[in-house]
């Protein structure tokens, strides 16, 4: 499973919250450049904190994760410029919108990372143009975010991160309380921008999307266990696995 | 199927033959009123919102400009005491409403209805001839009684403190209504960074602002919730009960989002350094502002001396 163009690398890690049990157990994965990785489980399995680790926001207790060739840790991160070189790197999509868009107008919103970096007004005028022609919202671009719809939401936040150009692209349960319609213009995004060269993990309840958006699936038990690292369409075809995990119930039908 | 509705209670499976009895549910009114409390909250961002898009006079100034020129005038409006002066720089900002396209009866009740009175009634002890001397116009307090020998009145110079404070604080509501009503917020507060406010106060009060519609969505949502399920009268103790947990969850609930909030910033690269878009480009209109503002405070000026 050693590739060249490996990108994040867990080895053995684990994680839990202060009084808390562990939410995650001795994982150890690898995910390669260029890849569409989903990460399936039931609530509170782990997900959302596996995909935390691949961020920077948390550091595993024991067992350790290196993304780009660099073992991350609390300290690596409190140098400012790798703090800023990784998160220009890993763009980070979070599940709830609201937590995004902390600006008070939409083009603050996505004007913050280029900001950020350091980059030109010119340049991040420039920017935010291209990106709101590209994901049709140039009519959100004065609007306070808490004025949006929830799809308007979701738009504004992957504006906010695809500005800065972003190698990986992580996504917390991108689709939640998206219309059909949204979802797969999300998706169709997602796809493109995978053959852009860009790594995609996402993470998601809604198996009708992983089998569109990721070739590969790590699928989480409900003791925070990975109990499956293989082909997407092979574990969506493996009913009894999926049961065994209480992801689906007897009615699931691939 | 069958097996789901097996699970169902008796009682659930039945039809509600609840009737409707006349009104009596007095306890919960008070739920009523923190709905339009909380709706105030929203409604307030709308209107200023809604005149903020306009395309008059003060909407088409830069906002620095604007900023400027208003700390100029309550500047100006601090060092007279000259009273005449006064009322003209009360009426500047009304005029400036007019021009802009505002609602002048509701501009005038915001500004002058609530706090200037307020001023103006709680300040009234200290105008009385207890703080400030003079000829007295009218008596309170009768001279020669056992307490106040010379007696409690109002002089001149009294009634002349008291009108200078209410028009000084009308004053200043006018010139801030004035900017928040023909301004949209983030530009106000781009225009604080250029007055070198630092960039991580303007930061927070932009978080501050943002995230309080979020949290009143939140109270909201609870109320509403708890608005729909009370059926029947609420004593007065539960309503207490009610809003006490209400904002132990919210005060839980807005911790929880700070750090993810806090976590999304640092994931775009934030390192403690705020920064600020700066799109502004002053324009004819905006020195033809300036100048106008400049030859009134001058005519103004010159007033002051020769009077």
């Amino acid at each position: 499973m050693i590739n060249e163009n490996k990108l994040f690398v867990l080895n053995d890690a684990s994680f839990a919250y202060p009084l808390e049990e562990s939410v995650l157990k001795n994982i150890s994965i690898q995910i390669n450049d260029g890849e569409r990785v989903c990460i399936l489980g039931v609530n509170g399995c782990g997900k959302s904190t596996l995909l935390k680790l691949f961020s920077g926001l948390l550091f595993p207790q024991s067992g350790s994760i290196t993304a780009f060739g660099t073992l991350l840790t609390e300290k690596k991160f409190a140098d400012d410029d790798f703090s800023k070189f990784y998160h220009k790197k890993v763009g980070f999509i979070f599940q709830d919108s609201d937590v995004q868009l902390f600006c008070s107008t939409v083009e603050e919103e996505i004007a913050f990372g280029l900001l950020q970096q350091g980059l030109e007004q010119k340049v991040v005028t420039q920017r935010i143009q291209d990106i709101v022609s590209m994901l049709g919202i140039e009519y959100l671009i004065n609007k306070a975010p808490f004025k949006l719809s929830g799809g308007e939401k979701k738009k504004v936040s992957l504006a906010s991160v695809l500005v800065t150009n972003p190698d990986v692209l992580i996504l917390d349960e991108p689709t939640n309380g998206l219309d059909p319609r949204t979802q797969n213009w999300l998706v169709d995004l997602l796809v493109n921008l995978n053959k852009t060269g860009k790594t995609l993990i996402v993470s998601t309840h809604n198996l009708e999307l992983v089998s569109k958006i990721s070739d590969r699936a790590l699928l989480f038990d409900e003791n925070h266990f990975i109990v499956a690292d293989m082909q997407t369409n092979a574990l969506l075809h493996n009913s009894d696995l999926l049961k065994k995990v209480n992801l689906v119930d007897e009615n699931y039908n691939i | 199927m069958n097996n789901s509705k097996s699970n169902i209670p008796e009682w659930l499976l039945a039809r509600d033959d609840t009737v409707y009895r006349g009104k009596s549910h007095h306890g919960i009114h008070f739920l009523k009123k923190t709905l339009v409390h909380i709706s105030q909250v929203f409604e307030n961002d709308f209107f200023c919102e809604k005149y903020a898009g306009k395309a008059s006079l003060l909407q088409a100034i830069d906002p620095r400009v604007k900023l400027i020129t208003l700390i100029f005038y309550l500047i100006f409006s601090s060092l007279t005491s000259n009273i005449f002066l006064l009322i003209i720089l009360a009426i500047i900002p009304v005029l400036y409403a007019k021009l802009s396209g505002l609602n002048l009866l509701e501009y005038i009740k915001r500004v002058w209805l609530y706090i200037p009175m307020l001023v103006l009634i709680i300040s009234i002890p200290a105008a009385s001839s207890l703080f400030v001397k003079g000829d007295a116009i009218f008596y309170i307090v009768n001279p020669n009684k056992i307490l106040f020998n010379q007696g409690i009145y109002f002089s001149l110079g009294g009634i002349e403190v008291l009108t200078r404070l209410f028009l000084r604080s009308g004053i200043s509501l006018s010139f801030g209504f004035l900017l928040l009503l023909t301004t949209r917020w983030s530009h106000l507060t781009r225009s604080l960074a250029v007055m070198s406010v630092p960039l991580i106060f303007i930061s927070i009060l932009n978080m501050a602002y943002r995230y309080i519609f979020v949290i009143s969505n939140i109270a909201n949502d609870m109320i509403e919730a708890r608005y729909l399920r009370t059926i029947g009268n609420l004593k007065t103790s539960e309503n207490r009960k009610f809003m006490g947990h209400s904002v132990a969850h919210l005060f839980i609930k807005s911790h929880f989002l700070s750090e993810e909030v806090f976590d999304a910033m640092r994931c775009r690269g934030f390192t403690d350094e705020p920064v600020c878009i700066n799109s502004f480009k002053l324009t004819s209109a905006d020195l033809i502002f300036i100048i106008n503002n400049c030859l009134i405070i001058l005519i103004l000026f010159i007033g002051v001396t020769l009077i």
